[in-house]
């Protein structure tokens, strides 16, 4: 079953069209790379898929459930880490962790809460406030609070911000494990590396348009005259100087 | 409809609720927090204390004036929130909630229901204080308590159902009703000023009470009236009327607000945008916008080993900024300069009893310039670090940061010092001794903001409850205080031992003027040293 449709999705703000006829999907598994210049529309697709922001027209759905229409059953299958997430600075980790059980209404969160600790490096900083927390720390924290309730789709906007080569890695480990176990990523980043490295899929937007979305594979052979063995930042920087979003959607 | 919070969010307002309490306690086990939750809790002491101890000295209002006037208040409150913007807050959310809870499995409903279940603790919590305050106003303890808690909750609800009106209706038809609502508000408030300007007494406040007791003006006023009979309910069955007003109109307010269920996530991101962005304005250059302004230009000044660049960049800070500052001169200018002419008597000088009036609100002005021209140190510690490396003397730097308020502050005084010696030429030589101290006094004064600054980063308390940075506010202040009233103190001995050995008053003002430019270069300095020995990894966000 798809994780997540999008389809036809506008968004625009007075008149200022962000996102135009969008349409996506992700499977279970599947990690999609979504990319794209500043101003593309990634964080303004990722909030919508979030139900944070309505669609001006066309549908989002994840697992069934449509996002404006229905938005508490398919926020249930939902986490969204935003690009420097924002946490309650007078609550500690424990509490976070606590809190998301409980709007979850996960009945034994413990076990997972002290798993995902364990994992990213908070354990010692179970009791410490949000407000004592490094950058790094509070993108773990953020991270440990997606996973824990298990949802089906994880929305990540520039996930490895603030974190260490350690953290890096730990946090690429997660994703995989998370993947492998069914869970759908949507993965929104400007590090191409990054992007190369775990996504099955890519989405490059510019200017609020698709210019391609498919496997990673794909990817090269949809852009007449690169050669297999180009690296995605040859094929990204291809895709997007002096695009011509239209043509690029009939090549996607 | 689900109306009733989630567990999960129970669960947040539980802890929230929790964390004030460990905000106000932690560290105070410490010497430093215990000082400085012992300095708060002395603070509130010494405000509340007199409203505790001489209530029974204070006559009590005639309630009829508190059932008159009340009303009055809190529509103008109302609008006033409405017209200034701040009725954002009604459906801002903070970043986090916005983080974790738009995206979280909780209808909109509920999180206003959260919303406002939490602002009604807020409410019951402020209404505490100022029901001791405002106890001489009205009937009984419970009675001004329930009405100043519903009335901060009826601000809220108007606010937040006119927002979310105007979400659901779409923004056009939102401005159009707005209007029309403002012009009927508009003709009562005319009608009710006609109907008190018949009466003709010339007595202000009795052409108010004929406002408010017209028709009309029963009729605009009539939402707000069960709150000020709450406050001056005497007897259990006219609370318990009164009481059933303020729900009936609370009632309706939430009603309509739950039953508009308007999609305001988006707006609300955006108010929250709006009140974050303010309060970085606030922090990096008092209540100065600088929004639109990138057209307002200066030319380079002259480089000065770097202290031109410094102050120019400061300058241009003022200059885009110079809407909200002129708005404060033109206030001061209108409102003394015309003021003292129009006063002056035959013998070409204004009335003595002017003189006090404005030495004091020269006093104002200087404390509430210094404290708000933030173009120095205090409005960059989110860019020290970049200052710090900056291929310029430490010196330099210092100059350069500082001369702006200085700079602005000296013109203002002595724009206000002139027009006193205009006005009352006896006092022209004392005028024109304070407007050669102007310079070197103010420097004292912003070298010492910047120098407690540095030595003590730190932003407002950092939320509810946080009441030894609360403390430390005050601990600051008294630093900050009792180091400009020493070195006037010095400066002001030395102007009298002058003036006692030599009997001549130019002498008395120079000892005066030469100690205090001695006090200002040492500032200076330590301001130069404090800013060496800052460490922004310590002080400045990670």
């Amino acid at each position: 079953m798809t994780v997540l449709d999008v389809s036809d999705f506008h968004k625009a703000y007075r008149g200022v069209v962000a996102v135009e006829g969008l349409s996506f999907s992700v499977e279970p598994g599947q990690i999609l790379g979504l990319l794209g210049p500043n101003g593309a529309g990634k964080t303004t697709t990722l909030r919508a898929i979030a139900g944070i922001l309505p669609p001006t027209a066309g549908n989002i759905s994840i697992s069934g459930h449509d996002v404006h229409a229905d938005p508490v059953t398919a926020k249930r299958h939902l986490a969204y880490v935003p690009d420097d997430p924002n946490l309650f600075d007078a609550l500690t980790v424990w509490e976070h962790l606590r809190f998301i059980a409980a709007i979850h209404r996960m009945d034994d969160f413990q076990t997972a809460a002290e798993a995902l600790l364990d994992q990213f490096e908070l354990v010692g900083k179970r009791d410490a406030l949000a407000m004592e927390l490094s950058r790094g720390m509070r993108q773990k924290l953020a991270i440990c609070c997606a996973y824990l309730h298990r949802p089906c789709l994880i929305l990540l906007d520039e996930p490895m911000t603030g974190l260490d080569p350690r953290g890096i890695r730990d946090m690429k480990r997660s994703i995989l494990t998370q993947a492998d176990e069914g869970a759908a990523f949507v993965v929104s980043s400007h590090l191409l590396a990054l992007v190369e490295d775990l996504c099955t899929h890519l989405l490059i937007l510019h200017r609020g348009r698709r210019l391609f979305f498919g496997p990673v594979a794909e990817a090269r052979s949809a852009f007449a005259g690169l050669d297999g063995d180009l690296s995605l930042e040859d094929l990204f920087f291809r895709a997007t100087e002096g695009a011509d979003p239209a043509a690029a959607m009939e090549r996607s | 409809m689900t109306l009733a919070p989630p567990p999960g969010l129970r669960l947040l307002m539980l802890l929230q609720a929790k964390a004030v309490v460990r905000r106000a306690w932690r560290g105070a086990g410490t010497l430093r927090g215990g000082f400085f939750l012992f300095l708060a809790l002395l603070v509130l002491a010494m405000w509340l204390g007199p409203a505790i101890w001489m209530r029974g000295d204070a006559p009590p209002t005639d309630p009829h004036r508190v059932r008159l006037f009340m009303p009055l208040i809190l529509l103008a409150s109302c609008v006033t929130t409405l017209l200034t913007g701040s009725s954002d807050r009604a459906i801002a959310f903070t970043p986090a909630e916005v983080d974790f809870l738009f995206a979280a499995p909780v209808s909109r409903r509920q999180l206003l229901f959260y919303k406002l279940a939490k602002s009604a603790f807020a409410h019951g919590l402020m209404a505490a204080p100022m029901t001791l305050i405002f106890m001489r106003h009205g009937g009984s303890w419970i009675g001004v308590y329930l009405a100043i808690a519903f009335s901060l909750a009826l601000v809220q609800l108007l606010n937040m159902a006119v927002l979310l009106t105007a979400e659901t209706v779409g923004k056009r038809l939102y401005s159009r009703l707005r209007i029309v609502a403002v012009a009927a508000m508009g003709a009562l408030v005319v009608w009710a000023f006609m109907i008190a300007l018949a009466r003709q007494t010339g007595d202000a406040r009795a052409m108010l009470s004929a406002f408010v007791e017209s028709t009309p003006g029963r009729i605009a006023l009539a939402p707000f009236a069960p709150f000020a009979w709450t406050l001056t309910a005497t007897g259990v069955g006219q609370l318990v009327l009164a009481l059933a007003g303020c729900a009936a109109v609370l009632g309706l307010l939430v009603g309509i607000i739950f039953h508009l269920d308007a999609d305001y996530l988006e707006a609300s991101i955006v108010a929250g945008r709006r009140a974050a962005e303010r309060t970085r304005q606030r922090r990096s250059g008092g209540w100065m916008s600088t929004r639109g302004a990138a057209w307002r230009n200066l030319p380079m000044f002259p480089r000065l080993g770097g202290a031109g660049a410094m102050a120019w960049r400061q300058t241009l800070k003022a200059v885009r900024g110079a809407k909200g500052l002129l708005i404060v001169l033109l206030i001061l200018v209108v409102g003394v300069g015309p003021s003292l002419w129009v006063m002056r008597d035959g013998g070409g000088s204004a009335h003595p009893d002017l003189f006090g009036g404005l030495v004091a609100a020269l006093a104002w002005a200087t404390v509430f310039l210094s404290g708000t021209l933030r173009m120095d140190f205090r409005g960059d510690l989110d860019v020290l670090p970049m200052l710090r490396q900056l291929p310029i003397s430490p010196m330099a730097l210092t100059l350069g940061q500082l001369a702006v308020p200085i700079a602005i502050l000296t013109i203002c005084q002595g724009a206000a010092l002139t027009m006193l010696a205009v006005a009352f030429p006896v006092a022209a030589p004392w005028a024109l001794a304070a407007i050669a101290l102007a310079a070197p006094f103010n420097t004292v004064v912003i070298g010492v903001e910047n120098l407690v600054f540095l030595l003590y980063p730190s932003r407002a308390p950092s939320g509810p409850g946080d009441l030894q940075g609360f403390g430390r506010q005050i601990a600051l202040m008294f630093l900050k205080v009792l180091v400009v009233a020493v070195a006037c103190g010095l400066a002001f001995g030395a102007g009298a031992l002058a003036l006692a050995t030599s009997g001549r008053f130019a002498l008395a003002a120079v000892a005066a003027i030469s100690t205090l430019l001695v006090e200002s270069l040492g500032i200076v300095a330590l301001v130069r040293w404090a800013f060496v020995r800052f460490n922004p990894s310590a002080h400045t966000a990670a």
